[in-house]
């Protein structure tokens, strides 16, 4: 049923027209298929917004850069913390033999012998002499 | 403008491209969202240039909240009805009703047969002044529900009101309406010709 039903083809309800409201709806559809199309410049306007926050947001934010420092490049060509711990503990090692080198085994078996003058030194690198004879006898 | 995404994606899904910085979302959007913007503005504004401010500007809120968007929480869809509907009425109290009334009420064309032009008015732009002459919230819930054709459970969302008050609404400002256009039709001389 369309408003030309109702009224003389004028298009518009009458109050008194029992289907004023189907003409209501008629009217309603006309208006939804007239409905304006935006102008390419509004669809511009809204566009240009929407690139110009997504370009706010590319803007790069200062940050710190990770610390790439010497030590952190040494570490890393060592092999990581676990490589430098290793050589860290033969360091120190190396450190405590020389110094109690210096001062001649007999020290350290102090130590650890205390008062037993049954142990009166301690070969802390057992066997060396023959290793080093075994060498000699194979280059000869 | 180019439309590169495809038509059947979603608009939340959109939206979260668009966030990403995508700018076939950005285009795909404006497309879809910006004419129901400013459709929904016009009718509410009855003034081309205002509804385009106000559409422009829900979509700038659109864009700013992308980020932040919480999916599944509501549609886009909604959400933008909503901003455009408090923005009108927001421009709606500003600029006064009595101001609003007056520009509907002025004559189109005050040029020799305008008046023919007129009575050769079609339905649509009746609609547009009876819809102008209608409360605000009358206004916006026959908008949402026969023009834009939402439910009354998304308009109850969008306006904040009940389902109930939403139907009161839409009933008073039907019968407004029927009202106000048979008043038309005789103000233009229909029933004389």
């Amino acid at each position: 049923m369309t408003m030309a039903d109702h009224h003389a083809g004028n298009g518009l309800p009458d109050a008194g027209d029992p289907g004023a409201e189907a003409a209501l709806v008629a009217v309603f559809a006309a208006a939804r298929a007239a409905a304006p199309e935006p102008s390419a410049v509004f669809l511009a306007r809204v566009l240009a917004d929407a690139e110009a926050v997504q370009a706010e947001r590319r803007v790069p934010v200062p940050s710190r850069p990770a610390r790439q420092g010497r030590w952190r490049g040494i570490l890393a060509a060592l092999g990581g913390w676990g490589a430098a711990g290793g050589l860290a503990t033969a360091t120190l090692a190396g450190l405590w033999l020389g110094f109690a080198g210096a001062q001649g085994t007999g020290a350290v078996a102090g130590l650890l012998a205390g008062e037993d003058e049954q142990i009166g030194t301690l070969d802390l690198i057992p066997d060396f002499d023959s290793f080093a004879l075994a060498a000699l006898e194979t280059e000869g | 403008m180019p439309l590169d995404l495809p038509s059947d994606v979603p608009d939340e899904a959109l939206l979260v491209l668009y966030a990403n910085g995508d700018a076939g979302a950005a285009r795909a959007l404006t497309l879809r969202l910006a004419p129901m913007a400013l459709r929904v503005a016009g009718r509410m504004l009855a003034d081309r240039s205002e509804a385009e401010d106000v559409a422009q500007e829900a979509m700038l809120r659109l864009w700013r909240i992308a980020p932040d968007w919480r999916q599944g929480e509501a549609k886009v869809s909604t959400w933008l009805y909503r901003v455009v509907s408090n923005l009108c009425t927001d421009r709606l109290r500003r600029r006064g009703r009595s101001v609003a009334l007056d520009a509907v009420a002025e004559p189109v064309d005050e040029r020799p047969g305008a008046v023919a032009g007129l009575m050769e008015a079609d339905r649509a732009s009746a609609l547009d002044a009876a819809l102008a002459a209608l409360p605000d919230r009358q206004r916006q819930a026959v908008v949402l529900r026969h023009l834009e054709g939402l439910t009354n459970p998304e308009i109850a969302g969008i306006m904040e009101i009940g389902v109930e008050a939403v139907e009161s609404l839409t009933a008073r400002g039907k019968r407004a309406l029927v009202t106000a256009l048979v008043g038309r039709r005789e103000e233009l001389g229909y029933d004389n010709g």
